[in-house]
């Protein structure tokens, strides 16, 4: 491989990792600017989101904050300010016979929670504040 | 009666229609909505609301886990399911029994029963309710399907057992297009339904679609409301709807309805049910099927009556008995309904979408508006295109018909286009007012024509 290659390749890794980064926290658009040097980088993700005008506000997707999956009960498998890892079941809602897990869409510390009640589909459970892991701060 | 809490797994101007009986009858109304639904009319005038799922159906409204969830969290006793949706979906009956609520509507057992059209034949002819010639039980394949044909004679009906609402039904004139359609509606039948079982029936030419609306307590005894005559039909969808049929005498009505609650009684048939009959050239009516559910036609009937069937059913699930006897029923004048749909006529009913920028509704002497339509309500691609019923009633068929025309004049929906032309064509066609017609009348138009010459 050539360096000029390598180096294609390299920045590719690295844009594609960026966008990656992107899509988790569900963000369309990137912007880096570095005044001093002058220099400025713009990402954009084109979104496959289609939802409706009367939608907003509901199911639209917000970096941290975790909407509910479904009508029912809803018990807690974690307390405020407890750390959770991506992709965690977090609480459990009981949809009349059935069970629905509610995942954590990000790593992160929960700063805000619904306490244990009856919850509607799209309703605001909790919101969670993104952290690598639970040790670094 | 104590005040009881209903939930109502339905959505649009059925929705609103059942809160409104649960508010004059002094009961509580819980709304289940979609995300998509949660700001509209019914959602906003029920006592409270709970949201269930995504806009799409399948995971709002047709999702029974989500709908008795929401009865439990709302501590419902009862839930109405409106028409469409889950009406008719014996499994939904039965899990809300099972759950321990009161389902608004006929047994599970009789809504299986009435959905699996060959055997609800076999046991609606068996109790005395004149069917149609056909088959006597389900066929499966093309060589049962021909040995019938040369019994019943050409030309039948191919219609799918578990179907209905204009699919999975097919009219063939000879043993060659047997062969060709069975197949086809069959394949049709399977996708639609998940079932591939079929019947025949013998097709009479030219039919008029007259309907009874019964209503059983479910130990033996039924009433009804009288007939409806619903004719006007586009590719088996019906469009308009009157009471009294125009055409039938009082003997055949008082015949008809005898026969009907009689059998269904046998079948201690329970709350709302309405059976359907095909009536030929000579006047003779065969049952074609009864629909276990309330029906987007019955303002009509309770025009003429003016009795609330909607409370009717209500009751009689909350009490296990009706609240009325046959001699407390009578009728008086005549009522049109017409279903408005986000739909343009001059371009073969295309569906339409959009949001309500301008609206007037048509009020004055005997007319009714149910819809759940206002400014700003938007007519989504998840859901049917009826936006709404206009209902005229008068003292007799003519002065109906001209005071519907007189609410068409005065309606005004503005964002997309609507059914409404096709209507006010339809009302001032000789035929139409002189009420000759049936089911293929609209066949012989070539709509998108009339409807842009007006």
């Amino acid at each position: 491989m050539s360096r000029e290659q390598k180096l294609t390749s390299k920045i590719r890794t690295e844009l594609l990792t960026a966008l990656k980064f992107m899509n988790r926290f569900k963000l369309t658009e990137f912007e880096f600017e570095d005044k001093q040097k002058g220099e400025s980088l713009k990402l954009s993700r084109s979104s496959q989101d289609s939802s409706s005008p009367l939608l907003e506000g509901r199911s639209k997707e917000i970096p941290g904050v975790i909407f509910s999956p479904a009508v029912g009960r809803i018990s807690w498998k974690v307390k405020e300010n407890a750390f959770v890892e991506e992709d965690s079941t977090v609480a459990e809602i009981e949809k009349h016979q059935s069970i629905v897990e509610v995942k954590a869409p990000i790593s992160g510390t929960i700063t805000e929670l619904l306490p244990a009640a009856p919850v509607e589909f799209g309703e605001k459970l909790a919101v969670i504040e993104y952290r690598e892991s639970d040790k670094d701060e | 009666m104590s005040s009881k809490k209903i939930l109502i797994a339905n959505r649009g101007e059925i929705a609103l229609r059942v809160i409104r009986a649960c508010r004059e009858l002094g009961h509580e109304s819980v709304m289940v909505c979609s995300e998509a639904d949660i700001n509209t009319l019914p959602a906003r005038v029920a006592d409270s609301k709970i949201c269930i799922g995504p806009a799409q159906v399948s995971g709002s409204y047709l999702d029974m886990e989500a709908i008795l969830a929401a009865a439990e969290i709302s501590g419902a006793d009862a839930i109405h399911p409106g028409y469409g949706l889950l009406s008719e979906n014996p499994d939904f009956a039965r899990a809300v029994a099972d759950a321990g609520f009161i389902f608004i509507g006929p047994r599970a057992e009789t809504i299986e029963l009435m959905g699996q059209k060959a055997e609800a034949r076999r046991q609606l002819k068996k109790a005395g309710i004149p069917v149609l010639p056909g088959s006597d039980g389900k066929l499966r394949d093309i060589q049962e399907a021909e040995k019938v044909a040369k019994d019943v004679g050409f030309p039948l009906m191919i219609k799918a057992a578990s179907g209905g609402g204009g699919r999975g039904i097919a009219r063939v004139n000879n043993i060659k297009e047997l062969r060709e359609q069975f197949p086809r509606v069959q394949a049709e039948s399977q996708a639609a339904f998940g079932s591939d079982w079929m019947y025949i029936e013998k097709f009479i030419p030219n039919p008029r679609h007259i309907e009874l609306q019964v209503m059983g307590d479910g130990h033996g005894n039924v009433i009804h409301f009288f007939e409806r005559e619903c004719s006007i039909q586009r590719r088996h969808q019906k469009l308009l709807e009157e009471a009294p049929s125009p055409v039938i005498t009082d003997d055949q009505r008082n015949s008809l309805a005898e026969r009907v609650t009689t059998a269904l009684g046998k079948l201690n048939y329970g709350n709302a049910g309405t059976v359907e009959f095909v009536m030929d050239a000579s006047g003779d009516a065969h049952v074609i099927e009864v629909n276990t559910r309330i029906q987007v036609e019955h303002p009509v009937s309770e025009m003429i009556t003016g009795r609330d069937l909607i409370a009717v059913q209500i009751q009689t699930a909350l009490t296990d008995s009706l609240p009325l006897t046959q001699e407390e029923i009578s009728y008086r004048g005549h009522a049109i309904e017409i279903r408005v749909c986000a739909e343009d006529p001059a371009s073969g009913f295309s569906p339409q979408q959009g949001t309500v920028e301008h609206l007037v509704f048509p009020s004055g002497p005997g007319v009714r508006v149910d819809s759940y339509l206002e400014s700003g309500t938007w007519i989504s691609p998840y859901y049917d295109s009826m936006i709404g019923k206009i209902i005229a009633w008068n003292s007799d068929r003519e002065s109906c018909m001209n005071r519907l025309q007189r609410a068409i004049s005065e309606t005004q929906i503005k964002g997309f286009k609507t059914t409404l032309p096709f209507f006010s064509w339809l009302l001032n066609n000789a035929d139409f007012r002189q009420a000759d017609f049936h089911t293929g009348f609209l066949d012989k138009f070539d709509l998108k024509k009339e409807i842009n010459k007006g």
